[in-house]
């Protein structure tokens, strides 16, 4: 098996620092990426559930930009249909009616939706949820959960972090997840002033494992919710149309009042949505939320014929089924080489962990030799599959996987 | 006129409090930098040679430390419960500060037939860490070793200092796992290791055994360790290039810097 490597993606990297902050920023940087000799940093062309890097090397990509790819690159549906509306009309100076064609779609599919507002990014929306959260409620406190990720709002991050004030995090409240009885101290020790509650349906943080709702939870938050007056936000970014079509909530069986898509609503191309109940349109009228680009069309299309495709091929049945499989076939050949691997969230969007490793120094050796042989595959945040994952894929990375185990089983 | 008494007390108060802390990283965190520093640097070390004295830095009501020089040798001890040959008393934070920071004196309670140990080894001995924790571009190759090592340990100890006295290390505190980061500059043959150890910040030279490493954080070399100490440093980009290699839990090694970074908060 040919092992990587990155003269031409070094030179970038050294052409980027000079001129970029970080050299590549956020949750792409190569921070996360240990060790980062492991990882290519700037690709050159994608296609189906494949990435090439600038030395030319191939990947099965197992982040699929980090969730926002869902039926595979350059899918052919959705690029004509961003095509079409591009040369039609892209940004211009009044609305477009594609905007109001993707509403009625995001209403027919999203069982809570009444109306749908459009934006760029996750963080725009999650944003504007808060905002009409405090404005229908007239209370000012938010409360999130301990590790829960809402974008990068000054708001969303922890204090210490540097350019974020204790102001911008004072009217923030961060509790466990699972924990109704956290969430019921909170809600009583500030009485009347909790606006809304914040959460992604599942905890899916970065290095840890992600934990399911306990038996009962979004129930006994509804609860607790309705009695206290608050605003339920659910933020299904990184997991929406993933899990199931009309959002991540009735996956779990629970109905929030507003909830935040981004990701893989529009298979790579930036929109964001928020959706929310008829009693909220109004309060959601009033708050003022607007971006430059946020009316641009072709984005839209792209959105909508990338829905009507999920929903044709009933893509989260098909993801979950493909994430089983693949999950099973990974854990059995760590047991094969004496290492357990642990999978936990859902079965097409997992977080991988070395269990006989509390450091993640084996997870982190592991999957850069899996990088290494052309799996990409990251060690701090879940992975993602994609429609365009075949089964043949997944073979190939379980040959990769098992090469790599055999480099971990003869380094330890 | 109400409102403005109340912010002016609110910030009175602040400004009260950031005083003490910045006292405490003083008292608590650079002068035992000393003991590191008559290790490594003979110069510093000939000064207290064939010297036994102790001295007792009091900020009256908040913390004491006891410098203990014996041939040599510096031990530090932090609120001890021995008294010192002498006995230097801090009326308040301001009064430490002015000593520290403007030369000012400080009220000497005992030991008035030692006064010339303070002029002048004691003295020489400060000036000498002043060198190398304020370093210019003048140092040798040897002494910017020196340095790099004695302003790691100094942070490092402020950092638990700050674990304890600051409200924002506090919450980040709160959202770290438990677990020790090893901090190593491979080319001159540094380590330190500083974590969320027994519910606090700590700095330990040395784990003890059973005592595991969760992260490490290694410099590939003195220069990018330098560019670190002095704010010069884009962290990620130096990941990318290969100048800084980390490994194990991430979070402990954000987390730790972002304790660290609270240090020119107070002291710049």
């Amino acid at each position: 098996m040919r092992i990587y490597d990155y003269p031409e993606n070094r030179k970038w990297f050294e052409r980027a620092s000079k001129v970029i902050p970080c050299g590549v920023y956020g949750h792409f940087s190569p921070a996360p990426c240990v060790p980062p000799d492991a990882y290519p940093f700037f690709g050159i062309k994608a296609e189906g559930c494949r990435f090439w890097d600038v030395d030319g090397n191939e990947f099965i990509d197992y982040m699929c930009a980090y969730g926002p790819m869902i039926l595979g690159y350059h899918n052919p549906v959705v690029d004509e249909a961003f095509l079409r509306q591009l040369r039609e009309c892209d940004v211009n100076s009044i609305a477009s009616t594609k905007m109001v064609e993707l509403a009625e779609f995001l209403v027919d599919l999203v069982p809570i939706a009444d109306w749908a507002f459009f934006a760029k990014n996750g963080a725009d929306v999650t944003n504007y949820a808060v905002m009409i959260a405090r404005a229908a409620t007239g209370r000012k406190k938010i409360i999130a959960i301990k590790g829960g990720y809402h974008g990068t709002s000054p708001w969303m991050q922890g204090i210490g972090h540097p350019g974020v004030t204790e102001e911008d995090v004072a009217n923030v409240i961060r509790i466990p997840w699972n924990n109704l009885n956290a969430l019921e101290q909170a809600l009583e020790e500030n009485y009347g002033e909790i606006a809304g509650f914040i959460s992604s349906p599942y905890h899916h943080p970065v290095f840890t494992d992600n934990e399911y709702p306990a038996e009962g939870y979004w129930e006994g938050v509804q609860k607790l919710l309705k009695k206290h007056g608050v605003i339920l936000i659910v933020d299904d970014v990184r997991a929406g149309f993933r899990l199931h079509l009309g959002g991540s909530n009735e996956f779990f069986g629970f109905k929030p009042d507003l909830i935040c898509f981004c990701k893989a609503i529009a298979n790579g191309y930036p929109i964001s949505a928020l959706v929310g109940r008829e009693e909220l349109k109004v309060d959601a009228s009033k708050v003022f939320h607007t971006g430059s680009y946020w009316f641009s069309a072709p984005y839209m299309a792209a959105a909508l014929a990338n829905l009507q495709e999920l929903k044709r091929l009933n893509a989260p049945e098909y993801l979950y089924k493909l994430g089983l499989k693949f999950n099973e076939g990974l854990v059995k050949i760590a047991k094969e080489y004496g290492f357990n691997l642990k999978v936990t969230g859902h079965p097409s969007m997992a977080y991988y962990r070395i269990t006989d490793d509390p450091t993640l120094m084996l997870t982190q050796k592991w999957c850069a030799e899996c990088t290494k042989r052309g799996a990409y595959f990251t060690s701090h945040h879940n992975w993602f599959l994609s429609m365009a994952h075949t089964e043949k894929d997944i073979e190939k990375t379980w040959e990769i996987a098992e090469d790599a185990f055999k480099i971990l089983k003869s380094s330890v | 006129m109400g409102s403005k008494l109340a912010t002016k007390c609110s910030q009175n108060a602040k400004e009260k409090k950031n005083n003490i802390i910045k006292a405490e990283l003083y008292l608590r965190a650079i002068l035992p930098t000393l003991s590191d520093l008559v290790k490594v640097d003979t110069k510093a070390k000939s000064i207290i040679e064939n010297r036994k004295i102790s001295i007792l830095l009091n900020l009256r009501n908040v913390t004491k430390t006891l410098l203990k020089v014996d041939n040599g040798k510096i031990i530090s001890i932090t609120n001890p419960n021995e008294c010192g040959n002498i006995h230097l008393y801090f009326i308040s934070p301001e009064h430490a500060l002015g000593v520290f920071e403007q030369g000012k004196l400080p009220i000497l309670l005992r030991g008035f037939t030692k006064i010339s140990f303070l002029r002048n080894e004691f003295d020489a001995l400060s000036k000498r860490l002043e060198y190398f924790l304020k370093p210019t571009e003048n140092l040798s190759l040897d002494e910017r070793k020196i340095s790099v090592a004695l302003q790691f340990k100094s942070a490092l100890r402020m950092g638990e200092v700050l674990g304890e006295t600051d409200e924002v290390c506090q919450t980040i505190l709160k959202n770290t796992t438990p677990g020790i980061l090893k901090i190593s500059i491979d080319e001159i043959g540094f380590e330190a290791y500083f974590g969320n150890i027994n519910g606090k910040w700590k700095y330990i030279e040395c784990p003890d055994k059973g005592q595991a490493v969760s992260s490490t954080l290694s410099f590939k070399n003195l220069e990018t360790a330098e560019a670190m100490l002095t704010n010069k440093l884009d962290t990620f980009s130096a990941l990318g290039l290969g100048n800084i290699q980390i490994w194990g839990l991430v979070p402990i090694i954000d987390n730790v810097g972002l304790v660290l970074s609270r240090i020119n908060y107070f002291i710049s």
